[in-house]
């Protein structure tokens, strides 16, 4: 019923049960690399990494399940975020510490204590994305094709009340209003964070709107998606150029980045969201006080362990190649 | 020889009750619903044909039947009109189909008591639903209705401080079982009224205009007791369209009401609790079908709801069922 | 009937092997059916628990899709709230076309941060009720979540149906050209609702029901009792487990219950079946294995019963046959047509045993007849007429020549030697008259062969009072005499009888001093072929050693023309028992 890949394990070592809310994200994909290359590296905390599919039922079955083989401790990406505070009620009741991780819950929903996340800031992906543009149109004035001193844009956002599609998508605009850019919005939908629902809806909207002056995407993956509709209607070429931003800096981004077609993306830290997350719940797991000398990471307000975004241009994206 | 007779009788034996096993294996396969005892078939006889209590009792007969397992067919009249000929037909079908149980909520005539008295002659177990019937010692399991009257007459009390006089509105085309209900409750408010030095004054209604005559004809400090719903409304129409300020207690809430309680033109009403008293009536029907022993005088809790006890799902439910058949 | 009592003293081996078959297959039948139903009890829970969870996956997406349209309502109003182009007669238009296309719809209200009612289908609430309400307080804290509120009962005068359920959620909107935050509020229809959630089950052994973040039930089969408190939920449990797939016990039933989140509600979907229904056909089927098990025992009890009978049927063969054994009766034959290899050892063994006994009893039988013809010849020999016609002759003659004295003298010792010989039929005398009998022989004979020889007769005292076999002497000396003396002439023949006991033997010796046998002739004498049945020497020698054994009988020593010595040996014998004759 589900997949779980475990690394082999010796009956004393400490176990943390490490959940990813669907594999075949591609951020995540990162993110669980990062982790298992630190938990190899460790070599006294063993990870045990399950596939929750999409699905939150079963993840919830394999967080169950996870604890039942002897995990102390739980990483969880979480799917449905509405769902943290029962899953995190289910662990207090049988002593199993939890880590949210890049799917950050409810703040408003859950306990004060108990429980921590390691994640970037969703706000400051979104400045960083509206900064990226605001610097693009001061350069290029020109970009203001119906010259009316007001940026028309598209908005592809990601899964509906997840916090990065409404901070993203919020703060991508405000970043912008604030550095004197007037913005309308032309069409906005949810693309879910897939390229091909991104490429569907941008290349509708090639069709219905002619006054397109830049696209806000939530990620790289939507952000792709876009640029492929704007390829096929004939960008990227002769000059015809409409700035494309997204989040992650996932390698084919930064590969759109030299080829000219991605303006920027913002790097979600996965190397630190995993080290982080590992770390801080090998800590747990082994009942361990958490101080400067074991994490190398700051926790703010008791429980948050925030992660800086970076911003990822043709001019840096050296730095960020993997 | 002898001993040859006997080794092949030995194996002959043997193997004969080893197919005799074999044939009564086959036989567990095939029967599996020969578990079940035949169900206890149970009829359900009604007295009005419209009206939430009557329908919300069956739903309670329907959801016990369900849970025993037995057979509930349920007589609604078709009418107001011949109520006690309807009643004492089904009893006689009852009686001819060899029912096992049957709970009757009276129309109030007074055959009604030799009907059941030849239902037990029958053998049909009988209980008798929320209208009291004179004379009968079988079990009943409903409101006591002498104690609402009470709830009332104090939850009136305890709103109207200092009220000088009440007015008690009857309602004379009430049906025979309203007519017998509100007597005990009358009982239960006269016995509430001991010692107090209010006034109590009657009214017969018998049309609305006399009503009219009547109720501007008060004074305006009096509180108005209604002994039926359907008066209720009127009263609480002519209040509304009048320029009288009292206060309107009525018994027998339902959905209908809900808007005169909303609007404060009735203060509070006594609400019955109909799922319970046909919930637990067909259990205690099954019961006694069964050998159990049960009480024979069950009373179910009424309660008096006003607008802000709506707010709780357990007075919102007496009103207005949340699942509507 | 000596077999009755054996086999009432020791165990049958037919009983034995049919007991132990049966036993041994009874008990590996049990165990066999007994692991058969474990497994398959515990397969079938298994299965049930499978089927379960799926059903309860399926009911979990029904409502998921519920919610998800749901949602997608509320975004659409917030789109809707969120374009600056759009005035509110417009937007209300659109509200009141969304609820009369939508049947779950009841109303939509937005309200300020303050609660105030800004635009709606109805003023469903009112307004300190809204703010106060824990709704509107945590959807006011919550930048990005929907919540929302179990059903109540909604009294508003322009309710189209009273039973409603309410979405809240933040929401932007632009009324007066600035960006404003304000609470959406949506009211379902909740009997519509409850429709929906009703058709959903998990089948015939169980229920579905939809509980809140604070208990409160957003649908049960039983609402209607659970408010009016007639009954009640389970609740204890489903805190203690949270979320997960757990078995407990309500009301006397045991359930097994599973409990999973709902998305984008902090809801939980919890589905019970009851076991008791579950496993209905649990029973049946360990009718059904018990009645097949019996059967196999019975069957295996026959089984056993008739395989113990097929391999002791040889034994049993071999049993009767030997029962049937008569030592007598010279007609019964071998044992053949064997079929196993054991068996085979078993009768060809007996079948030599037989055939030895045959041969043993050939034996007996010759010996006896042998003994008989010897007895016979010695019965023959103690009247012979050739001796008696002889002896009578010369009485004859001595009467004729006067010789009296000499004639009574042979007379009397004819008389005693045939009265000694006979003996009144006994085989068994006293020593003292078998050596009475050779004197009163030699006496007769000395008498006739006058002159020819001398005799002398030595008895030693110790063998007076002993027994022996009649007429075992006499032939020898009539041996000596004849071979000794009357063929050849000897000068000075002398026959010495002695009596004596060597080694606890009886011995009797006849020595003569005649012609003398040579080895060949010695050997021939005693030789029980040789002419078997004379008179004489062998026979005697026969005689002995039938009845005394192969160590007893005579020995010779004999020298041609020297003499002979011939040794009678037999066992000191006391009385006629003594000897098995």
């Amino acid at each position: 019923m589900f997949l779980s890949i475990s690394t082999v394990f010796a009956g004393s070592d400490i176990i943390v049960g490490v959940h990813i809310y669907r594999f075949d994200d591609t951020f995540m994909a990162g993110v669980r690399d990062i982790i298992k290359s630190n938990a190899d590296g460790l070599g006294d905390c063993k990870i045990i990494v399950t596939d929750g599919k999409g699905s939150q039922p079963t993840q919830n079955d394999l967080i169950i399940n996870s604890v039942k083989n002897g995990a102390k401790a739980q990483a969880i990406n979480i799917v449905d975020v509405t769902a943290a505070p029962i899953v995190l009620q289910k662990l207090q009741k049988l002593g199993v510490p939890a880590v949210f991780f890049n799917r950050e819950p409810d703040s408003a929903d859950m306990p004060d204590e108990g429980w921590f996340y390691v994640g970037a800031m969703a706000e400051e992906s979104g400045r960083l994305c509206g900064g990226m543009i605001a610097d693009y149109f001061e350069k290029n004035p020109t970009s203001d094709l119906n010259r009316d001193g007001i940026i028309q844009y598209v908005l592809l956002m990601g899964e509906r009340g997840h916090q990065d599609t409404i901070y993203r998508s919020e703060y991508s605009v405000r970043a912008l209003q604030e550095r004197g850019y007037r913005m309308e919005l032309v069409a906005a939908e949810t693309a879910n964070w897939q390229r091909v629902q991104a490429q569907e809806k941008m290349s509708s909207w090639l069709n219905s709107y002619s006054n397109i002056e830049a696209v806000i995407c939530n990620n790289d993956d939507m952000a792709l998606g876009a640029i492929d509709a704007l390829k096929a209607a004939g960008y990227f070429t002769e000059g015809r150029y409409i700035p494309v931003v997204g989040v992650d800096a996932t390698a084919p981004a930064i590969e759109a980045l030299k080829e000219g077609t991605l303006l920027g993306t913002v790097l979600n830290d996965a190397k630190n969201i995993g080290k982080a997350t590992f770390q801080l719940s090998c800590l747990l797991a082994k009942g361990e006080e958490i101080n400067q000398n074991n994490f190398d990471y700051t926790i703010s307000n008791g429980r948050y362990v925030w992660i800086p975004y970076k911003k990822v241009t043709k001019d840096n994206y050296m730095d960020f190649e993997r | 020889m002898l001993k040859n007779i006997f080794k092949k009788a030995f194996v002959a034996i043997c193997l004969l009750i080893a197919a005799t096993s074999i044939y009564l294996s086959f036989n567990t396969l095939i029967e599996t619903n020969s578990y079940n005892p035949p169900a206890k078939r149970i009829a359900l006889i009604l007295n009005s044909y419209v009206g939430q209590h009557g329908v919300v009792v069956k739903q309670g007969a329907i959801l016990a039947a369900k849970e025993n397992k037995a057979e509930l067919t349920v007589f609604t009249p078709y009418s107001d009109l011949d109520l006690e000929v309807f009643q004492l037909s089904r009893i006689d079908e009852i009686i001819a189909e060899k029912f096992d149980g049957v709970l009757l909520m009276s129309c109030g005539s007074n055959r009604i008591l030799e009907a059941i008295e030849k239902l037990e002659n029958n053998k049909i177990e009988v209980i008798s639903l929320d209208v009291p019937i004179d004379g009968c010692t079988g079990p009943y399991v409903g409101t006591n209705h002498e104690l609402s009257g009470t709830m009332l007459i104090e939850s009136l009390l305890n709103h109207e401080q200092d009220i000088k006089s009440i007015v008690i509105v009857e309602d004379s085309m009430a049906t025979e079982a309203s007519k017998i209900i509100a007597e005990y409750r009358l009982k239960g408010i006269y016995k509430g009224l001991e010692n107090k030095k209010t006034d109590i004054k009657k009214i017969k209604f018998t049309d609305i205009d006399q009503l009219r005559d009547e109720i501007n004809a008060l004074d305006d400090t009096v509180a108005i007791v209604s002994m039926d719903s359907i008066l209720t409304e009127n009263i609480a129409l002519l209040k509304n369209n009048g320029n009288k300020n009292f206060n309107i207690y009525g018994f027998d809430s339902n959905q209908m009401h809900l808007n005169l309680l909303y609007e404060k033109l009735v203060k509070q009403e006594l609400i019955r609790d109909s799922l319970a008293i046909g919930y637990r009536a067909t259990n205690n029907l099954i019961a006694k079908i069964n050998g159990t022993k049960i009480d024979n005088i069950d009373y179910i809790k009424a309660y008096m709801v006003n607008v802000d006890l709506l707010k709780y799902n357990k007075y919102a439910t007496l009103l207005y069922p949340i699942s509507v058949e | 009937m000596s077999k009755k009592k054996s086999s009432a003293k020791k165990q049958s081996l037919q009983y034995m092997i049919s007991s132990n078959m049966a036993v041994s297959m009874v008990i590996i039948i049990i165990m066999v059916a007994s692991l058969i139903v474990m497994r398959f009890s515990n397969e079938m829970q298994f299965e049930a628990e499978t089927r379960l969870r799926q059903a309860h996956n399926q009911t979990n997406n029904s409502i998921d899709m519920f919610i998800n349209d749901t949602l997608s309502i509320s975004h659409y109003i917030k789109t809707i709230l969120n374009n600056r182009n759009e005035n509110q007669s417009a937007i209300n238009e659109e509200l009141i076309l969304l609820k009369n296309s939508n049947k779950y719809l009841s109303n939509m209200a937005l309200y300020s941060l303050e609660g105030e009612f800004l635009i709606g289908t109805a003023q469903a609430n009112q307004n300190e009720n809204v703010v106060k309400s824990n709704l509107f307080q945590k959807a006011k804290n919550s930048e990005r979540s929907s919540y929302f509120e179990a059903p109540f009962m909604d009294i508003s005068s322009e309710a189209k149906s009273t039973w409603v359920m309410s979405m809240a959620s933040k929401c932007n909107y632009y009324f007066t050209g600035i960006k404003k935050q304000g609470i959406l509020f949506i009211y379902m229809d909740y009997s519509n609702i409850r429709h929906l959630f009703e058709n959903l089950n998990i089948g015939n052994s169980g229920y579905a029901y939809i509980i809140d973040e604070n208990n409160n039930f957003i649908f049960h089969p039983q609402q209607q009792l659970i408010y009016s408190g007639i009954k009640s939920e389970n609740l204890q449990s489903l805190n203690d487990n949270v979320i997960g797939s757990y078995y407990d016990n309500w009301n006397g039933r045991e359930r097994y219950v599973i409990a999973q989140t709902v998305n984008n509600t902090r809801w939980r979907l919890v589905t019970v079946a009851y076991m008791d229904e579950m496993r209905i056909r649990l029973p049946l089927i360990l009718q059904f294995m018990l009645y097949i098990i019996i059967a196999a025992i019975f069957i295996f009890i026959a089984l056993s019963y008739v395989i113990a009978n097929r391999i002791t049927k040889p034994i049993h063969s071999l049993q009767t046959h030997m029962e049937n054994v008569k030592i007598d009766n010279p007609d019964f034959h071998q044992l053949d047509n064997i079929k196993y290899a054991e068996i085979e050892s078993l009768s060809d063994n007996y079948n030599k045993l037989v055939k030895r006994i045959k041969n043993l009893i050939n034996q007996i039988i010759e010996e006896q007849d042998q003994k008989r013809l010897y007895e016979l010849n010695a019965l023959q020999a103690q009247i012979n007429p050739h001796f008696l016609y002889n002896t009578l002759d010369s009485i004859i003659w001595m009467g004729e020549k006067g010789k009296n004295k000499q004639a009574v003298e042979m007379t009397s010792a004819l008389a005693k030697l045939f009265r000694i010989s006979i003996s009144r039929g006994k085989k068994v005398i006293n020593v003292e008259e078998e050596i009475e009998h050779v004197r009163n022989y030699l006496v007769i004979q000395s008498m006739r062969f006058k002159d020819k020889f001398t005799y002398s007769i030595n008895v030693a005292p110790e063998v007076k009072g002993l027994k022996t076999l009649k007429l075992i002497v006499q032939p020898i000396v009539e041996n000596a005499i004849q071979h000794g003396f009357e063929e050849y002439a000897v000068d000075e023949g002398k026959i010495e009888v002695s009596c004596y006991l060597e080694d606890n033997n009886l011995v009797y010796c006849v020595k003569d001093n005649g012609a003398g046998m040579s080895e060949e002739r010695v050997k021939n004498v005693l030789d029980p072929k040789a002419e078997s049945g004379g008179i004489g020497v062998n026979n005697v020698h026969q005689r002995l050693q039938i009845v005394f054994g192969k160590e007893y009988g005579i020995s010779i020593h004999s020298e041609e023309d020297e003499g002979t010595t011939v040794y009678i040996r037999l066992p000191v014998i006391y009385s006629e028992e003594d000897v098995n004759a």
